[in-house]
């Protein structure tokens, strides 16, 4: 022994591991890196100058929906899916790509749905229908892919929600991310420790689980106190400011075209 | 034992590692240090095979290390045997009811009798003097013992090399100069030590070898840890100190 370091520390392994299914742990890291990777990407979309105001881009989401949704009038709604197509034609190949995948996703499961009423008979209201449903799903699904995280709570707080709502919401976003990153770091103690045979893989998954929670209890005590010393009474405001610029002023102007539509259009 | 050429590394947000190349023998005390962000620790990450090179290659012990090598569950998990990692937030890395059964972890995967694993687990805590931890529970133990029962978990696999995240992080001095006798004596006793570290003044000696990490990702020097630590006009240049 040197220093105590016992005589199976001196040599060599002679170590053949033993095969053993534990494929769950890369599944269980891939799936965390897939949720930090959107968290991550999130975080970094629209810094506040280049994208539309998050409070004019929720307040046209809103009231597209309403009147999608009221609207009967074929001439409205394809007037609102161009409008949403041609929204989506200047953006991004990314955003494009992420709400087509889900319009298209929806689009199936909605048509699947509606399969037996239009074979009996109803096949141009649900075609209708379907069509709603991907208009719908697009713009939400575009607002939702092009809006940072923050933007949202600052648009959500000019919108009069509950200063204690917004505030679980951010606190929420913030610890998703910070707490998936520390159950990456243990997935991957684990993964690099797994060297052999483990007999109770659920035992190892269930420590993770149960330190994570002790851990996000800790964060929680830890923020809160923080909070209070920074004179946290309840109150969450924000001084960010309100920006309206030309794309602003262009989507208002497009909303109340189609508010106009849908107005004087009859069947509405 | 370990070389790496050309390796570069990017999160997406931007680079990590850019054409680090190094070679690095059995037996050696390699300090790496640079300043924040510069990669250090996704280099840890990437010499235990966390993340993957995305451009040049890693050997370990001549075998590359690779996603397609690290598929074969034989490959991945001797591997992971031979390089123990200790990581810089120990809370991380420690997921076991207690203490005994963390230490216990790895001999108990490597298939060894229960009286080989106890007499691991007794021998590791002896080593890093946290013998009366044995039952107690991971978590709710402080910052140094924490660390100490990481570093016995990951030794009681007695991997060949030790990969020491920023292992002086956190401790108080006292506990930094126990780390420090620790990592001594393992490599004396022929462990291959990879550290990076921030802590110069408690580190002094340990080391033969210092990588320093350039703010621009790259290996800016390499050589006697006496030597670079002596150019202060260096490591001034370099942001480190």
């Amino acid at each position: 022994m040197d220093s105590g370091v016992p005589l199976w520390l001196l040599a060599d392994e002679a170590y053949a591991p033993r095969r053993d299914k534990d494929a769950f742990i890369d599944r269980s890291i891939l799936s965390f890196l897939s949720l930090l990777s959107r968290a991550r990407a999130r975080g970094g979309k629209e810094t506040g100058k280049a994208g539309t105001d998050a409070f004019f881009k929720i307040v046209a989401v809103f009231l597209l929906l309403l009147l999608i949704s009221l609207s009967r009038n074929r001439f409205f709604i394809a007037t609102a899916g161009t409008a949403v197509l041609a929204v989506l034609a200047s953006q991004r190949g990314e955003y494009l790509a992420a709400v087509l995948k889900t319009s298209a996703a929806v689009a199936l499961f909605t048509s699947l749905i509606l399969l037996p009423s239009a074979l009996s008979g109803t096949a141009v209201p649900a075609f209708i229908i379907v069509v709603k449903v991907i208009i719908s799903v697009s713009a939400v699904k575009l607002v939702s892919v092009s809006t940072e995280w923050s933007s949202v709570s600052g648009a959500l707080r000019r919108l009069r929600i509950p200063n204690l709502f917004i505030l679980v919401f951010d606190i929420a976003l913030k610890y998703v991310a910070l707490l998936g990153e520390f159950a990456l770091s243990m997935l991957y103690a684990l993964r690099l420790r797994s060297v052999g045979r483990n007999a109770d893989k659920h035992a190892a998954l269930s420590g993770i689980a149960g330190t994570l929670f002790l851990k996000s209890k800790e964060m929680a005590e830890e923020m809160y106190a923080a909070m209070e010393c920074r004179g946290f009474s309840g109150e969450y405001l924000s001084s960010k400011r309100l920006r309206f610029g030309f794309r602003e002023a262009a989507l208002t102007a497009g909303m109340l075209v189609l508010v106009c539509i849908f107005v004087y259009l009859p069947g509405t | 034992m370990i070389k790496l050429t050309d390796v570069s590394y990017d999160y997406g947000e931007g680079t990590a590692l850019s054409g680090i190349s190094l070679s690095i023998a059995r037996g050696e005390s390699v300090a790496f240090i640079g300043p924040n962000g510069c990669g250090k620790s996704t280099l840890m990450k990437l010499l235990n095979g966390i993340v993957l090179p995305q451009r040049g290659n890693y050997l370990f012990d001549g075998d590359e290390v690779n996603a397609k090598t690290l598929k074969d569950p034989s490959f991945a998990k001797r591997f992971h045997q031979r390089s123990g990692f200790l990581f810089q937030n120990s809370d991380a890395q420690l997921f076991c009811p207690v203490v005994h059964d963390e230490i216990a972890f790895g001999p108990r995967q490597m298939g060894l009798s229960e009286m080989e694993v106890e007499k691991r687990v007794t021998d590791c805590l002896e080593l890093l003097g946290i013998g009366e931890l044995r039952q107690r529970v991971p978590y709710h133990l402080s910052g140094g013992e924490k660390r100490r029962v990481a570093l016995a978990a990951v030794l009681a696999l007695n991997p060949e090399v030790l990969v020491l995240d920023e292992p002086m992080s956190g401790l108080d001095p006292r506990m930094k100069n126990f780390l420090r006798e620790i990592v001594a004596a393992l490599n004396r006793s022929g462990k291959t030590i990879l550290c990076s570290t921030h802590d110069f003044a408690y580190v002094d000696g340990l080391f033969k070898t210092a990588v320093v990490i350039g703010a621009d990702h790259r290996v800016a020097r390499v050589g006697p840890w006496s030597e670079i630590m002596a150019d202060e006009d260096f490591l001034r240049a370099q942001n480190i100190i």
